[in-house]
């Protein structure tokens, strides 16, 4: 099942690097990233809080069990574009670490 | 209403340079951008939260009220949302209130009524611990700078009285008050032979008179067939011999080839002082 997954996201993964709380960058790899749809359309527009325009647009990651997401102060780049861990799982199969669940938001300056 | 609308946006500038406040970062509230992802400094959205603007009285020397119909006294509250990142904590959000009124009571010339916050909750909305607080500011209408130099365009009778100073017929502009207070100014000089001088006054005279101290205002020659002038006026366009109303002051002539048949102005002459009096 773990090479299944291997190859799930090298052939329908998206290329993305993690970056430490350090800013150190890992090597690229692949994982899913895909947004996340409401089951409303309640954060459709986002929400305005007197400190700016919060878009609320979180994403759904699925990657593999490295780099690990569940670290604090982790990041993810993709296509110039940073993101933040809200929240991170590891799904096991066993022991053993099968894949990283987490929901993602981008970072905004 | 600019002025009061400026006001928060005013704050945020001045809170905005103090040395002492370097770690916060002010904004007027629900600026027109997108709010930091992750939020990692202490963001403090300053906006209006209420106005109070009430009549003006003085009291004069037998104690009695008297209604100023040109001045008012203002309350203005000011909003501080202080958002503080969950990771900083919630005693963060005290100690920027303390820090944030503290410059305001103290390096300003703010008349600071009030302040106070509420409690702190944690806002999903803005990954932040948020304290709702408040200053209340006092402002006097009149005179027209009721506030401190840090806040020049703060709150200026043109606010309240604006059609009264847009209407020339009735308000009093400060070039008036200026004329009344110094309808004429006098001066005076030592001639220099020169044919003509010019004397800068600041300001276009109505009327101004020029004459010789010690001197007739004129003197005869028979014998040459020439008046000599030691005194001359001229008011608006026109002027006796050797006297003219400039833009910003006046000019004055000497000599015989400033003269006309006969008449000579002598109005500069070496040895000589005169005395003018120009009138606004």
């Amino acid at each position: 099942m773990e090479r299944e997954l291997e190859n799930l996201f090298k052939k329908y993964g998206r290329s993305l690097i993690s970056i430490g709380e350090g800013g150190e960058p890992s090597p690229p790899y692949r994982a899913l990233l895909r947004p996340l749809r409401y089951k409303n359309k309640m954060y459709l527009f986002g929400v305005n809080t007197p400190i700016g325009y919060n878009s609320q647009g979180h994403y759904l990651y699925i990657g593999p069990p490295k780099p690990d997401l569940s670290q604090k102060g982790i990041s993810i780049g993709a296509g110039g574009k940073n993101y933040r861990v809200d929240r991170a799982e590891k799904v096991h199969k066993g022991d053993k670490v099968l894949y990283i669940w987490a929901v993602l938001r981008e970072m905004t300056a | 209403m600019s002025d009061i609308s400026a006001l928060p946006g005013d704050i945020v500038l001045w809170l905005s340079g103090k040395e002492e406040l370097d770690g916060i970062k002010f904004i007027t509230e629900f600026p027109p951008n997108d709010k930091a992802v992750p939020l990692r400094k202490i963001t403090v959205a300053v906006g209006l939260e209420r106005v109070d603007i009430k009549d003006s009285f003085t009291e004069n020397d037998s104690g009695v009220l008297t209604f100023n119909a040109y001045c008012r006294e203002a309350k203005l509250r000011i909003r501080l949302a202080i958002h503080v990142p969950f990771a900083l904590g919630g005693e963060k959000c005290h100690d920027a209130f303390a820090d944030i009124v503290d410059c305001l009571t103290f390096a300003s010339d703010l008349d600071i009524l009030h302040s106070g916050c509420g409690d702190i909750r944690a806002d999903r909305d803005t990954d932040a611990l948020v304290l709702a607080a408040y200053i209340e500011i006092g402002a006097d209408f009149c005179p027209a700078a009721s506030s401190s130099l840090n806040f020049k365009s703060f709150l200026n009778k043109d606010l309240l009285c604006g059609s009264h100073i847009r209407d020339e017929g009735i308000h009093v502009t400060p070039d008036d008050k200026a004329a009344w207070n110094e309808p004429f100014i006098t001066g005076g000089y030592f001639g220099n032979g020169a044919p003509s001088r010019s004397f800068d006054l600041g300001f276009k005279p109505g009327y101004v008179t020029i004459f010789a101290t010690d001197c007739p205002p004129y003197r005869a020659d028979f014998q040459r067939e020439e008046i000599e002038f030691f005194t001359a006026c001229a008011a608006g366009e026109v002027g006796s011999l050797g006297a003219e109303i400039k833009a910003r002051g006046f000019k004055i002539l000497n000599g015989p080839g400033q003269g006309t048949e006969g008449a000579i102005p002598r109005l500069n002459e070496p040895g000589i002082s005169y005395f003018y009096i120009a009138v606004k």
